[in-house]
């Protein structure tokens, strides 16, 4: 098994696929002998560990089996009812087993790819950092994160920076971490970066969060506490632990409070790059 | 009348939020703000309340009088009640 050093978290990786991954992996692999926390593990069978007995918890879709040590979660088609794919949690997050069915028909390596990533973003708050769904690049040693549901332009404003803005590159266009620390907020590029496979293993201090909606002119926004909440709160991961999700609220009270969040209404053209470039980054906002 | 399991209240950059998490946050992702009357309510309807329960409980925190304590129950009860958040 391959030890992979991702946003400061050593772990071992095994994917049954590996499709989503790509040759990026390559660049977080660690061989210094670091001392691994967590281990996650994909398998392809049908052969799947089903719990016996009633679950603890019955969920749209899930059975979770929870003992003293391990959490199971039986993934079901909710019209047959019949199992799909399982995980197997260490309680701890030490090992994590994902156990994805051929049976079901479904696109396997995407399915790896989704749940690894919820797997993983559960062990980065442990770690105090929280995913954005945000497109994230960087220039004058700045990361800037353009955040939004899926479909409404995140990965747009990206491409439009890369083109057009100098020396700009992307960290990760789907899911990078925040991390707030008493010196400003920081972003980690992740594999978790969608179906682009791009994103380099970097930490780079944020400039700030743009959220994005498309418009017919360019105009950029200051936003509000209680907007800047809603906003963080509906595109960051949000677990079904209580407990985590507590730690992603107080990592959101950190990032309300220490980033720079603007609202950006823009189109689609080179216009929308150098507007938005210009108020960040060339105007005085001291 | 009392509150769902599965919602958290936070203070978080100076705003009263209320969150879902578990199951509830499976159906509803969007979050619910509290002025400071909601939040002295919000914690009220933790356990089983009445109606004249809650307009005590304003009563004894804030200084108004019979009627404005009953309208704001009124008016915090219908908001919990159009988000789904009673039992």
């Amino acid at each position: 098994m391959t030890a992979y050093k991702i946003a400061g978290i050593v772990l071992n990786l095994e994917f049954a696929f590996g499709t989503y991954f790509g040759s990026t992996l390559e660049q977080y692999k660690v061989t210094d002998g670091s001392e691994v926390d967590h281990t996650i593990k994909t398998v392809k069978t049908s052969n799947l560990p089903i719990p016996e007995g009633d679950p603890s918890t019955i969920l749209a879709g899930r059975r979770i089996y929870r003992t003293e040590e391990t959490e199971t979660i039986l993934s079901i088609d909710e019209t047959t009812q019949e199992p799909r794919h399982v995980i197997v949690k260490a309680l701890d997050y030490s090992t994590i087993t994902i156990y994805l069915n051929p049976e079901t028909g479904m696109n396997l390596a995407e399915l790896e790819y989704v749940w690894t990533g919820i797997v993983f973003f559960e062990i980065a708050l442990l770690h105090g950092m929280t995913a954005l769904h945000a497109s994230a690049v960087e220039t004058k040693g700045f990361a800037v994160l353009f955040s939004a549901p899926s479909g409404t332009g995140k990965s747009t404003q990206a491409r439009l920076w890369k083109e057009y803005i100098p020396k700009c590159s992307v960290i990760n266009d789907d899911k990078p971490l925040l991390e707030a620390t008493e010196q400003g907020i920081f972003v980690h590029g992740t594999p978790w970066s969608g179906k682009d496979v791009v994103n380099k293993n970097k930490r780079v201090p944020l400039k700030a969060i743009v959220f994005v909606e498309q418009a017919a002119h360019d105009a950029v926004g200051e936003l509000q506490p209680l907007e800047r909440i809603r906003h963080l709160f509906r595109n960051t991961y949000r677990p079904t632990d209580p407990e985590l999700a507590q730690i992603n609220l107080s990592l959101i009270d950190k990032i309300t409070s220490g980033a720079w969040i603007v609202r950006f209404a823009c189109t689609k053209e080179e216009s929308a790059a150098k507007t938005l470039y210009k108020y960040l980054y060339l105007e005085d906002r001291s | 009348m009392k509150i769902k399991a599965g919602y958290l209240l936070r203070d978080i950059a100076g705003q009263t939020i209320v969150v879902p998490i578990g199951a509830e946050a499976i159906k509803f992702n969007g979050i619910v703000t509290l002025n400071k009357t909601g939040k002295v309510l919000w914690n009220a309807l933790l356990s089983e309340q009445s109606m004249d329960g809650l307009v005590q409980v304003l009563l004894n925190q804030f200084e108004v009088d019979e009627t404005t304590a009953l309208t704001d129950v009124l008016a915090f009860v219908e908001k919990l009640k159009k988000a789904n958040l009673l039992e």
